[in-house]
């Protein structure tokens, strides 16, 4: 029964720490900038993809592929706001909105027109035995999925805090008017945040990918849902917030799978979003909303 | 006449249109929703349920479905009444995607396979009809006192709100009423596949209408009619030459599409086709 509890209790963990890895990256840009960037989500495919493409297609080496896939996704990031976000008009938070949801249509539909609609399966990157500890199963790519869960969240929070191009960020997200009344580089602390969010979520990317195996140009879908239930729910812009939400989220949908049914797993972040979005709109950990 | 292929099609774009013109209404109340094509999905199911299991005549399901459209737009209105702005939007994609999570799962409605074996009544009489209702039922509620409260209120919440006009009220209207558009096209739209499956209601399927409404222009109903049509039409003929273009083929379609949205939104956030403000030009409108 313990053993039985605890195995779930780690399941959960690490469906939430996946919900965790792309959060954090929504919830920093929106800080920031003030969108809801949709996109978002796709960084995570595009690093699965390019690592599929560097070390199926090409032949590379495993770390190769990882070190590309993670630059690529950081770039790609910065691209779509170079490209899209930077040129609307910000008077238009519709159209903004809009482009992020265009922009994360072109990617998907693009990618999976090149690979036929398919789902290509991967080359693992990190596997080993499974360590029994007490009956319970630990294998390696989850170890390497928390482990990397844990060392970006801690980072993120701590770099937040303690570093100065942190305090500039927290600032910027705080009042970005006022940020450049005293002098701070609004821009260049929209691509840093940018780019560590990205960077983030691509490293999550892999590590899922890792873990399932296959590459879904269409994961974004499933996985956005998840990604606003958590940053809503933590209060949009809290990344402290995020981790311990998208932690417990996960833990609860593993719970609900394994004791009520599967079905109802994607009903709980709904149900939960909807009761906060009621009882306290600016999220459980959030500061009152800034929103547009 | 027309041939039975160029009727489907315009039982396609006008099925399309409805959904958009829904969007449009919803949109220009000031209240942003991307959950459209969900809405068109409870639509779709509800009538294709009317016919299939209920055996009603069309009719009747088609003011089932939309009525089943306008109680999910309610259910929105009512449960994010205090979210507004973009975080709506992004929430409203969250439910759409659990209403498609929610169909999937639910296997007395066919679950992934979707609900099969709707008889195929949507005819181009039925299709526009319900067009044209639609587009009336719209152009005229905008000419009406409560007309020109939505759009005070699609162009500055806060004066509205000073100027005594109940944000929630319209916001329940735009909903409701661009739910109960969407769930007409979702009805014709099941009953012209045969067909209504979680996929139509999901996330993936909600570009789309953003891209008819943006290529058509938000700011009027007959754009958002327009661009569903005309884009609609404009895939249709890329299909011929066997349907190859360079080194492209039908199913580049969707992202190339994507991107003339976006472009089209870099270049002009209102849409392709503005229409004049009536009386002010507002700079910045805030969602």
């Amino acid at each position: 029964m313990v053993v039985e509890i605890l195995s779930y209790l780690l399941a959960g963990l690490s469906l939430g720490s996946t919900y965790v890895l792309i959060a954090l990256g929504f919830t920093l840009i929106f800080g920031v900038m003030g969108i809801m960037n949709v996109a978002h989500a796709d960084v995570f495919m595009i690093a699965i993809f390019t690592y599929l493409l560097v070390t199926s297609s090409l032949n590379a080496p495993i770390g190769v592929g990882v070190v590309v896939a993670i630059i690529s996704g950081a770039l790609a990031g910065l691209v779509v706001y170079w490209l899209v976000l930077k040129r609307i008009d910000k008077g238009h938070p519709v159209a903004l909105f809009v482009s992020t949801l265009g922009v994360s249509y072109v990617v998907e539909n693009f990618i999976a027109k090149r690979i036929n609609f398919g789902r290509p399966s991967l080359k693992p990157i990190f596997t080993s035995d499974p360590i029994i500890v007490g009956g319970i199963v630990f294998t390696g790519p989850r170890l390497l999925l928390f482990a990397v869960t844990a060392i970006l969240a801690g980072g993120l929070i701590l770099w937040l805090k303690k570093s100065e191009t942190g305090m500039l960020l927290r600032a910027v997200s705080e009042n970005a008017v006022m940020a450049r009344v005293v002098a701070i580089d609004t821009n260049r602390v929209t691509m840093i945040a940018i780019a560590v969010a990205s960077l983030v979520a691509a490293c999550g990317g892999l590590v899922v990918g890792n873990m399932t195996l296959t590459a879904d140009a269409f994961v974004a879908n499933s996985l956005s849902l998840k990604m606003f239930a958590v940053a809503v729910v933590a209060g949009v812009g809290s990344v402290g917030g995020a981790t311990i939400v998208g932690l417990t989220l996960g833990v609860i949908e593993a719970f609900t799978v394994a004791y009520v049914g599967s079905q109802w797993q994607n009903v709980i972040g709904l149900v939960a979003m909807t009761i906060v979005l009621l009882v306290r709109p600016q999220g459980l950990f959030g500061r009152v909303l800034r929103v547009g | 006449m027309l041939t039975p292929y160029a009727a489907d099609i315009f039982v396609v774009s006008f099925t399309y249109a409805l959904v958009t013109l829904g969007l449009y209404l919803t949109l220009a109340s000031g209240q942003f929703s991307v959950a459209h094509a969900s809405l068109m999905g409870i639509g779709g199911y509800m009538g294709g349920w009317a016919t299939t299991h209920w055996g009603y005549s069309f009719p009747v399901a088609i003011v089932l479905g939309g009525l089943a459209g306008g109680l999910g737009g309610l259910f929105i209105a009512f449960t994010l009444q205090r979210t507004s702005g973009i975080l709506l939007g992004t929430v409203t994609i969250a439910i759409g995607q659990s209403f498609s999570l929610m169909a999937q799962n639910w296997q007395s409605i066919g679950g992934s396979q979707g609900l099969g074996g709707i008889p195929l009544y949507s005819t181009l009489p039925y299709a526009t009809f319900l067009l044209v209702i639609g587009l009336v039922a719209v152009l005229y509620i905008q000419r009406t006192n409560f007309g020109w409260q939505l759009q005070a209120a699609g162009r500055d919440e806060t004066v509205a709100k000073s100027l005594g006009i109940s944000i929630m009220s319209v916001r329940y209207y735009g909903y409701g009423f661009g739910g109960f558009l969407a769930g007409l096209g979702g009805v014709l739209l099941a009953h012209h596949n045969g067909v209504i499956d979680p996929n139509n209601l999901s996330f993936a399927s909600e570009p789309l209408f953003f891209i008819f409404l943006v290529l058509g222009g938000y700011s009027s109903a007959w754009g958002a009619v327009a661009g569903a049509v005309g884009v609609t039409w404009l895939m249709e003929l890329l299909r011929f030459g066997g349907g190859k273009f360079l080194f492209l083929d039908q199913q580049d379609r969707p992202w190339l599409l994507g991107l003339v949205l976006v472009i089209v939104l870099i270049i002009s956030p209102d849409g392709a086709i503005r229409r004049r403000s009536k009386k002010t030009k507002l700079a910045g409108a805030e969602a």
